[in-house]
């Protein structure tokens, strides 16, 4: 932040000693700060002017009924069983052994999960994935795509309303997957909701769809 | 006493040397032999077809590519009534990515759909053809990255940028824009990452397909890479832009603006940061930062 | 758009009507009455079983949280469940809370996770419409004086402020609506968010310049 933009916070917030105003009063003369801070003091009369949203009257008493209870004694005896101080006695010979077989263990698997075969990459976890088309005449609909090596007649999307709104849910491991329906065993329909496409190379425009892998720990990379 | 202990020492070593053998054997797929072979036999093909099938099944197979999915590809090629000839045209477009060490999986996918979507297959060999070029030219760009530091830090990583790159260059995104991509990724210290790479790429070529020019989109997500912008915030550069779009803005205003936005943005120090993104999990118990008691 | 903005928030503006402002101030801020040896206390009940005493807490902080989980989501349909999540998971964590600090900080930063967490799988989730787009509901103010126009108008600037809000990164818009919103100074903020109090105040500055330039963009500030 510069000097000024420090000053103008500190002004904002009521918080500024007789010599910071005076500095502050010094630098308005400038143009370009006299506007920044009435565009500033705008902003904030406008956030402090916000009604807040309140919640239902009822709010406390389902937080209440979602509170456990308190835990019965058979089970606080477990929990107490499980974290009591113990005392173990161990000597260099068996801790030397017990390391090695962890770090073992740890670079077999590290060497293992780095071996994936050809055409079967494959992740353990999945992401449910819901896919629809209004299609209202239409007897049938299935979805094609890599997640299935574009068979045309192994998913069928069901009309469950009976007005032609055929959807399924699909378990989908992380990856990048292009797809299209194929409406009445003949028709490849592009899908109109999917906000990415991808030419095919063959003239149509297949849809994508991207599934991330979900972490726990979702900082950068 | 001794042997007691002997014993108990020598059990642990055992088990030490013999988890990975344990390992080794459960991690190995189940093998389906003869698979080609099966296929073969049920193809209503003439013997010569069969045979010309065969040899060059087996020499995909050898070349490394799963039998499953030889025999699959060869199963739908007769089941469209493709010509024995022109299948193993198909075939030869595989091994031959296969053989160029390229990450085969999308080849076999554009296969599969070119037969399923009852494209001639000559038109299949053509367009598989050229996926695997631009996935040989982005296998060298991910190799040059990974020379200017760009690291790769988890299995499948260098495999998924290669594919991200492949897919960018189909859509038209230059091999000049994406290098700049990768330099820029490259430059970034500590994210420098192959994932990353991934990302930017992905979202370029996502902005090409929703209107921008390659050079406007590679510039608008080689900005958020400048800036430290963090994984969720380049994704979320889809979004910011869709969201422009339904007000009405054109994709190039959009991408201005939103250019103009992220370079205002200061990104913090990379700890910080980091430490604030990073969430916690709904089950660990909440440990509230250490403060000291307000001073009201 | 004219739909939504019939429906304004009837609750809030009541208690605020004596400060004699626009008529959206905010309610009198339970913050700054509450004693952290009387929370303490009420905490000690809690963790001997007594869960009716949590409900004291609750009170005292839900209009807090479920505000600040609105600002955060641009959404109020899930609002209230994700700050009824905040407060129960602060429940179950009472035991690490050591009161070094407000309720009100831990909770915060509770339903401020919480918030991240649900904003994050919308990003994940595929080509999702986000619903922060329209703005969150708010209900019709039963106001004597306000007229009909004057009460287009407020819920009109509203809307297309929390537009503006969701359109900041989530790192300034937290800043933004716990500083200027939710009335917290930056010591608490950098509490709350787990930052120095000075990088908090960069963080609320660089958030006020970006909305005021998005305000500008789309008319709502000269």
């Amino acid at each position: 932040m510069t000097r000024f933009e420090e000053l103008l916070e500190g002004k904002v917030a009521g918080e500024l000693s007789p010599d910071e105003n005076q500095e502050f009063s010094a630098l308005l003369v400038v143009a370009e700060n006299r506007r920044a801070f009435a565009t500033h003091q705008q902003t904030v009369a406008l956030l402090a002017g916000v009604e807040r949203y309140v919640p239902s009257s009822s709010f406390t008493e389902e937080v209440l009924a979602r509170l456990p209870d308190r835990r019965s004694r058979p089970l606080r005896n477990v929990w107490d069983l499980l974290w009591a101080t113990r005392v173990m006695r161990w000597n260099v010979a068996t801790a030397l052994a017990l390391s090695l077989v962890l770090v073992v263990t740890a670079l077999t698997w590290k060497a293992l999960s780095g071996r994936t075969p050809v055409g079967s990459e494959r992740h353990s976890i999945v992401t449910l994935f819901r896919f629809s088309l209004d299609a209202p005449g239409a007897q049938q609909v299935s979805l094609a795509g890599d997640f299935n090596g574009w068979r045309t007649d192994e998913i069928l999307l069901a009309d469950v309303t009976g007005r032609g709104h055929f959807a399924v849910t699909l378990s989908l491991k992380p990856g990048r997957y292009a797809y299209m329906f194929v409406v009445d065993g003949a028709t490849w329909m592009t899908d109109p909701r999917a906000e990415a496409y991808r030419d095919d190379g063959f003239g149509n425009k297949n849809a994508l769809v991207n599934v991330e892998v979900p972490t726990v720990a979702d900082g950068d990379t | 006493m001794a042997t007691r202990r002997c014993v108990g020492i020598a059990a642990l070593v055992v088990m030490a040397f013999g988890v990975p053998f344990v390992s080794q054997a459960s991690a190995q797929e189940p093998v389906k032999p003869g698979e080609l072979s099966r296929t073969l036999e049920a193809a209503n093909l003439s013997p010569e077809g069969k045979a010309l099938l065969r040899a060059k099944g087996i020499e995909v197979v050898r070349a490394g590519v799963a039998e499953g999915e030889v025999a699959g590809l060869i199963q739908r090629g007769v089941a469209r009534g493709i010509q024995p000839a022109e299948l193993v045209s198909l075939l030869d477009v595989v091994a031959r990515a296969k053989r160029q060490d390229l990450p085969v999986g999308p080849v076999l996918d554009k296969v599969k759909e070119g037969l399923a979507k009852r494209v001639p297959a000559v038109r299949i060999a053509g367009v598989a053809s050229r996926l695997s070029g631009e996935l040989a030219t982005s296998r060298d760009l991910v190799r040059r990255a990974e020379r200017d530091g760009i690291r790769v830090e988890a299995a499948g990583e260098r495999q998924r940028a290669t594919e991200a790159v492949a897919d960018a260059l189909g859509k038209g995104v230059p091999p000049e824009e994406m290098e700049k991509l990768s330099r820029q990724v490259a430059r970034s210290g500590a994210r420098a990452t192959m994932s990353r790479l991934e990302v930017g790429t992905q979202v370029t070529a996502d902005l090409v397909s929703m209107g921008l020019s390659p050079r406007e989109a590679s510039e608008t997500v080689g900005a958020a890479l400048v800036r430290g912008l963090s994984r969720r915030d380049i994704e979320g550069l889809r979004e910011r832009l869709g969201q422009a779009m339904k007000r009405g803005e054109s994709a190039e205003a959009g991408a201005t603006q939103l250019r103009e936005d992220i370079r205002s943005e200061r990104p913090e120090k990379a700890d910080k940061l980091e430490k604030m993104e990073k969430p916690e999990k709904m089950e660990k118990p909440e440990k509230p930062p250490k403060v000291e008691r307000p001073g009201r | 758009m004219v739909v939504e903005a019939l429906r304004c928030n009837s609750m809030a503006s009541r208690a605020s009507k004596e400060q004699g402002s626009t008529g959206c101030q905010v309610l009198i801020d339970a913050r700054r009455e509450s004693d952290p040896v009387d929370e303490r206390a009420i905490i000690a009940r809690c963790l001997a079983g007594e869960r009716r005493a949590y409900s004291v807490l609750v009170e005292r902080y839900k209009v807090l949280v479920h505000d600040l989980v609105s600002r955060m989501l641009g959404d109020t349909s899930d609002a209230e469940d994700i700050a009824q999540d905040a407060f129960v998971k602060a429940y179950l964590s009472l035991r690490d809370f050591r009161g070094e600090s407000r309720f009100s900080t831990w909770v915060c930063r509770i339903a401020l996770n919480r918030c991240k967490d649900v904003l994050r799988k919308r990003r994940r989730a595929p080509w999702t419409r986000l619903r922060h787009e329209e703005g969150p509901d708010v209900a019709e103010v039963p106001d004597d004086q306000e007229t009909v126009v004057d009460s287009l108008e407020r819920c009109e600037r509203e809307a297309r402020l929390q537009r503006a809000l969701a359109r900041l990164p989530v790192k300034y818009r937290e800043a933004v609506v716990l500083r200027h919103i939710e009335g917290m100074d930056f010591h608490e903020i950098g509490r709350v968010l787990a930052i120095a109090a000075g990088a908090a105040k960069v963080r609320a500055f660089r958030g006020r310049e970006m909305l005021r330039r998005i305000l500008e963009r789309d008319g709502a500030l000269r």
